[in-house]
């Protein structure tokens, strides 16, 4: 063989060898790629099932929520059913309140319950609300008790606050605070209390027939249950 | 002038052809490429992991948010069952309201019979030895004790002081086996069961009395020993009576005016006819709540 034909071969096959590591880098390459681009579908379907799961664990913890809620009301509900005392129930949603006994309902009222609102002049407010949970009454105004009635109830709903406000007959047939603060009166005839469309904030408000009914019962440690 | 010749051809390659240069560019630049590759690679198995680690914290955090609800779920369920079975469902009840001088007789929710009634004044009466009494309805639960037809009333103290303040008289209480003297020389006394006035001459009168018409002796109103039949009127308290005990019942009236006032002594007072039906309807051991 002559020394061109020689180097012409070895040149040849070199060159195939570097045409096959070429080949072999491209597919290692293309392969790798593949690889590269599954685990980035599959990682974002995993985050995309992460957020899925996340918005289902956030609507699971606000059904849980509710349902813990639920529960608390519920065993109010239950330990008002269970108490074999003379005692209130108070349906808040509904405004339903019952007058019970062992179980038994005694009398059905329809109240009318003031809104949660903020009273007074700050630094002395004071956030007004229908409770949930189980009170007792703490004291009770007789019928025609005078009462110093906060100025706030005048000035709510952009009234002059007159000078006086210690009002005697100020809640009419009477009434009673629960030991937080919680009202359960009638609308008056004369006064801040006549007005059929303001209802105390946060108080249960009984038609004068059903306070005239239940609030001779209504003897300081008397359990109310709200629910 | 010379003709320039033209330059010689470059030497041929010794190495490496264009070709080959080419290729094992080709390769360096692929191995190159390669390690970036898998360095992403490596990247995206990490991103992967943490994206699988993220799912399953959130499937965990999922699974123990819908076991907490349904947990409160059920003791919801638990605790209404409790307090379902709490209530006497089949148990018939009377209610009292004395503010409303109104009676019903129920059984859960419904409301088997309701009709108005006469409840306690809320008077009070002075005792003779200071205290008093006070005519109210008692608030609670009380419970039929028994049931009875053309009840008698044996009046208390308190009517005969009460008759007696209404008619402007003194008070005298006869006892049994005791004699009261009277002016004229005869004496009240009681014989059997019946309270007499034996006269001088040995005349042996027994008394009739009703209410309102008690017996007057020397300006004086005599309270009758008890068991005698001068302490026993009838038809005071209608023709039926469910008796409560504590000498409180629900009966029947002779002044049927008074029912929807408060005007008893602490009594629920019905009319005749509706503590008729009432009679037939409820059962000895029904519990009465009064508010």
């Amino acid at each position: 063989m002559s020394p061109t034909r020689d180097r012409r071969g070895a040149t040849s096959t070199r060159t195939l060898l570097l045409a096959g590591g070429a080949a072999v880098v491209l597919a290692g390459n293309g392969w790798l790629g593949y690889q590269l681009s599954t685990l980035k579908a599959e990682a974002a379907q995993r985050r995309t099932d992460a957020s899925g799961a996340a918005t289902a664990t956030l609507d699971a913890q606000l059904a849980a929520d509710r349902a813990r809620l639920q529960s608390i009301m519920d065993r109010v509900r239950a330990e008002a059913a269970n108490d074999k005392g003379l005692h209130l129930s108070v349906e808040v949603d509904s405004g339903t309140v019952t007058l019970e006994r062992d179980g038994l309902v005694l009398r059905t009222m329809e109240a009318d319950l003031g809104p949660e609102s903020v009273v007074g002049t700050a630094p002395d407010t004071q956030r007004l609300a229908t409770p949930r949970g189980v009170r007792t009454v703490k004291s009770v105004i007789a019928k025609g008790a005078s009462y110093e009635l906060p100025a706030w109830l005048w000035r709510e709903r952009g009234l002059d606050v007159p000078e006086k406000r210690t009002l005697r007959n100020a809640f009419g047939p009477g009434a009673a605070f629960l030991e937080d603060g919680t009202l359960i009166y009638a609308r008056t005839t004369e006064g801040p209390l006549s007005d059929s469309l303001y209802v105390w904030p946060g108080a249960i408000r009984l038609s004068l027939d059903d306070l005239k009914a239940v609030l001779p019962n209504l003897k300081p440690g008397v359990k109310v249950y709200l629910f | 002038m010379t003709t320039p010749t033209p330059s010689a051809p470059p030497p041929a390659p010794t190495g490496w052809s264009r070709v080959e240069q080419l290729l094992a560019g080709l390769i360096v630049l692929g191995l190159a490429g390669a390690g970036t590759l898998g360095w992403m690679v490596r990247g995206a198995e990490g991103e992967l992991a943490g994206a699988r680690k993220q799912l399953a914290e959130a499937r965990a955090s999922l699974k123990r948010a819908e076991a907490s609800a349904g947990i409160y779920g059920d003791t919801s369920r638990a605790a209404l069952q409790a307090s379902e079975k709490s209530v006497p469902d089949t148990q018939p009840y009377i209610v009292v309201s004395i503010a409303e001088n109104r009676l019903w007789y129920k059984l859960g929710d419904s409301v088997l019979f309701t009709t108005r009634v006469a409840t306690g004044t809320g008077k009070t009466l002075k005792k003779p030895g200071g205290k008093e009494w006070k005519f109210e309805t008692p608030r609670g639960r009380l419970k039929v004790e028994k049931k009875e037809v053309e009840p008698p009333w044996v009046p208390p103290d308190w009517h005969y002081i009460e008759m007696a303040k209404k008619k402007k008289l003194r008070i005298a209480r006869l006892e049994k086996n005791k004699e009261l003297k009277l002016t004229d020389g005869s004496v009240l006394t009681v014989v059997g069961n019946d309270v007499v006035r034996r006269t001088p001459t040995g005349d042996v009168l027994p008394y009739a009395v009703r209410e309102g018409h008690e017996i007057v002796a020397d300006g004086r109103l005599v309270i009758p020993p008890l068991g005698t039949n001068q302490r026993k009127y009838t038809g005071v308290l209608g023709a039926f009576r469910l008796y409560m005990g504590d000498g409180y019942g629900i009966h029947g009236t002779d002044v049927p005016s008074s029912i929807g006032t408060s005007a008893s002594h602490g009594c629920v007072r019905l009319r005749n006819e509706d503590i008729e039906t009432l009679y037939q309807i409820v059962k000895i051991g029904t519990p009465v709540f009064i508010y």
